[in-house]
Order: structure tokens, then C-alpha cells, then sequence
């Protein structure tokens, strides 16, 4: 014969294996077999293909939106815009700031050298080249280990 | 009381007897899994901790993998289940000790497992598990949830079986007692 402790806990027991039965099949559906590597291999190409076609209707997008279809110069592209403006605003990077010294230092070498021994502006013959030549090429090594000092 | 499960090291690792070996472990780790599973479940009250603390254990057979008879390995895995779960249970008290506001007891805490489990007597059942004592606990979860025999349960706790069989009557009376309680304080 049952006791009433035997019928409560049959109770219970149900509940309990309610419970078992409801968090195995939970736990069943979250568990998915890995895909192989060859199906994610036939799923990459098409997903980048897609990506790609996207990414150059946003690019065309972007292009037609421009106000009166203005042609785009190199210095409205993002990577350029930031040199564009310091040119602009008349800020030359540290860079372009040495080279112009350095150009206009041997600009004046250049003249102070040439301004005795060439009288006129005009060169008249090949060996008036040549001798131009190598003085330029001289002074411009002087120049550059001078700057280098 | 030491039980037949006689562990012993897998030799070698790259000799075929250590695949066979590995191969079977392998095998019973998936068999196993159920139940290591609901057992956790019985611990813990909370399918995504015992979901966590089954790969846990599976982690841990891995890493000390055994030779064993077939039928000691059922008892063998359920074992290291139950030993994560205690740990488990230590590191949240301890957790809740020194950041209560982080660690809140699960029952409280809002998951989405929680939210799912619209049946107030299986939450009833499960708080009433968990607020036992740890030595009747564990005796019931091995039976009800790992469905493990009296004689299993007292090899895996090292008791005699009588004392299994007292501790899990003192449990089912517990548990009454406390759902019961529940019901009525649920009525008023």
C-alpha cells in the first residue's frame, strides 16, 4: 500500500523527469554538426562574391550622390584629402619643409658658381653643356654632404 | 569503500593499443553524455551552467584518460561530473562572498534558460534540490538525475548502501516538505 509521501513524491518525480526530458531536448537543439570544409568552401566563394558586388553598389552609389556629377580629383579621395589640405591651408609637412631648403640652398650655389664664369644665359655649344653639366652635378653632391655635415 | 574501478595510465601516446584505447573513451564520453548532462543539471538547477559543467568534465576525462572495465565507465564519468559540479559550487560561494552583486545565486539570475522554464513545479523541484544539504543532495541528483543504482552511488561517494538509501529517503522528505511549503506560502 502507498503512503502518502510515496504518491507526493511520485508527484515530484514526474516533475523531475519533466524537467530532464525538457532540458536534453534544449540542450540537443543547440548542439549542430560542424560543417565540412568543403561546404564552407562552396559557401565562401558565393558570400564573397555577394560582398563584393555590395561594396561596389555602395562605391557607385556614393559617386552618382555627388552634387552636379562633378569630375573627382586625387585629392578628394580619403587617402589624399589630408595632404590636399595642408597644401591648401599652406601647412608643408616637416618633409616638404627640408626639400625646399634643400633646393633653394643649391639654387643659390648653383648661381653663385655659374654667375663669373657663364656671362650670358644662353648656351651656345655642346662643351658649354658638358661643363654646365658636370659643374651642376659637383655642386650638388657638394651640396647634399654639406647638408649631410 | 574503494570501488572495482581501477584506474590505470594510457600507455604511450602514437602506439595503436593507445588509439583502441582512446577510440573507446571516446565513444563512452559520447554515450555518456546525457547523463553526464542531467546530472549537472541535478547540481547546478540551471541547463546553461550544466551545460558548461558537462564540457567539463568531458575536458577532464580527456585530460586524465583511463583504462576501465565497459561498465565502469558510466560511474567513472558521472563521478568526475559530480566533482566539477561541487567545484563549481565552491567558486560561486566564494564568488558571492566577495562580489555579491556580480555573482547573484542563479536562481535569481535572468537567462534566457530561466525565462524559457515557464513550469513552476519543475522551479519549485529545483530550488528544493538545491537548498539541501550537500550529503543528501548528492545522493539524490545521482539517483534521480544520473539514475545511477544504490550500489553505484555508494561506490561513487564511498559509503555503505545502507547509508545511501537513509540519505536519500531524508532527501525525497526534504524535498516534499519543501515544495509543499512553497505551495502553500504560493496560496496565501
Amino acid at each position: 500500500m502507498k503512503t502518502s509521501n510515496d504518491r507526493e513524491w511520485a508527484d515530484i518525480r514526474r516533475l523531475i523527469e519533466n524537467d530532464k526530458a525538457g532540458a536534453w531536448a534544449e540542450m540537443d537543439s543547440h548542439v549542430h554538426p560542424a560543417p565540412s570544409s568543403a561546404s564552407s568552401r562552396r559557401r565562401f566563394y558565393p558570400r564573397l562574391a555577394a560582398a563584393a558586388v555590395v561594396l561596389l553598389a555602395i562605391v557607385g552609389l556614393i559617386f552618382l550622390s555627388r552634387p552636379g556629377n562633378d569630375p573627382v580629383t586625387i585629392d578628394q579621395l580619403p587617402f589624399f584629402a589630408s595632404a590636399g589640405k595642408s597644401i591648401a591651408h599652406g601647412e608643408p609637412s616637416p618633409r616638404e619643409r627640408e626639400m625646399g631648403r634643400r633646393l633653394a640652398g643649391w639654387i643659390t650655389l648653383v648661381n653663385r658658381e655659374a654667375s663669373p664664369s657663364v656671362p650670358s644665359a644662353e648656351i651656345s655649344n655642346d662643351k658649354d653643356i658638358k661643363n654646365r653639366e658636370t659643374m651642376l652635378e659637383r655642386l650638388f653632391l657638394e651640396s647634399t654632404q654639406h647638408q649631410e655635415v | 569503500m574503494q570501488n572495482a574501478m581501477t584506474i590505470h595510465a594510457v600507455p604511450g601516446a602514437g602506439s595503436e593499443k593507445a588509439e583502441e584505447k582512446r577510440e573507446t573513451l571516446h565513444r563512452h564520453l559520447l554515450e555518456q553524455r546525457r547523463d553526464v548532462f542531467l546530472l549537472c543539471l541535478g547540481f547546478t538547477g540551471n541547463p546553461s551552467d550544466a551545460r558548461d559543467l558537462a564540457q567539463e568534465t568531458f575536458a577532464r576525462a580527456l585530460a586524465r584518460p583511463a583504462v576501465l572495465p565497459e561498465e565502469a565507465y558510466r560511474p567513472w564519468l558521472l563521478r568526475i561530473a559530480r566533482n566539477a559540479c561541487i567545484d563549481h559550487e565552491r567558486r560561486r560561494r566564494i564568488r558571492r562572498i566577495f562580489m555579491p552583486r556580480l555573482a547573484p545565486d542563479e536562481q535569481d539570475r535572468q537567462t534566457p534558460d530561466n525565462n524559457l522554464d515557464r513550469d513552476l513545479g519543475i522551479a519549485r523541484v529545483r530550488a528544493a534540490i538545491r537548498s539541501l544539504s550537500r550529503p543528501l543532495r548528492e545522493v539524490l541528483v545521482l539517483r534521480e538525475y544520473g539514475e545511477l543504482s544504490y550500489r553505484e552511488i555508494a561506490a561513487a561517494l564511498d559509503l555503505k548502501q545502507g547509508t545511501v538509501m537513509s540519505r536519500l529517503n531524508r532527501a525525497r522528505d526534504a524535498v516534499i516538505r519543501m515544495v509543499k511549503e512553497e505551495c502553500h506560502e504560493d496560496q496565501q
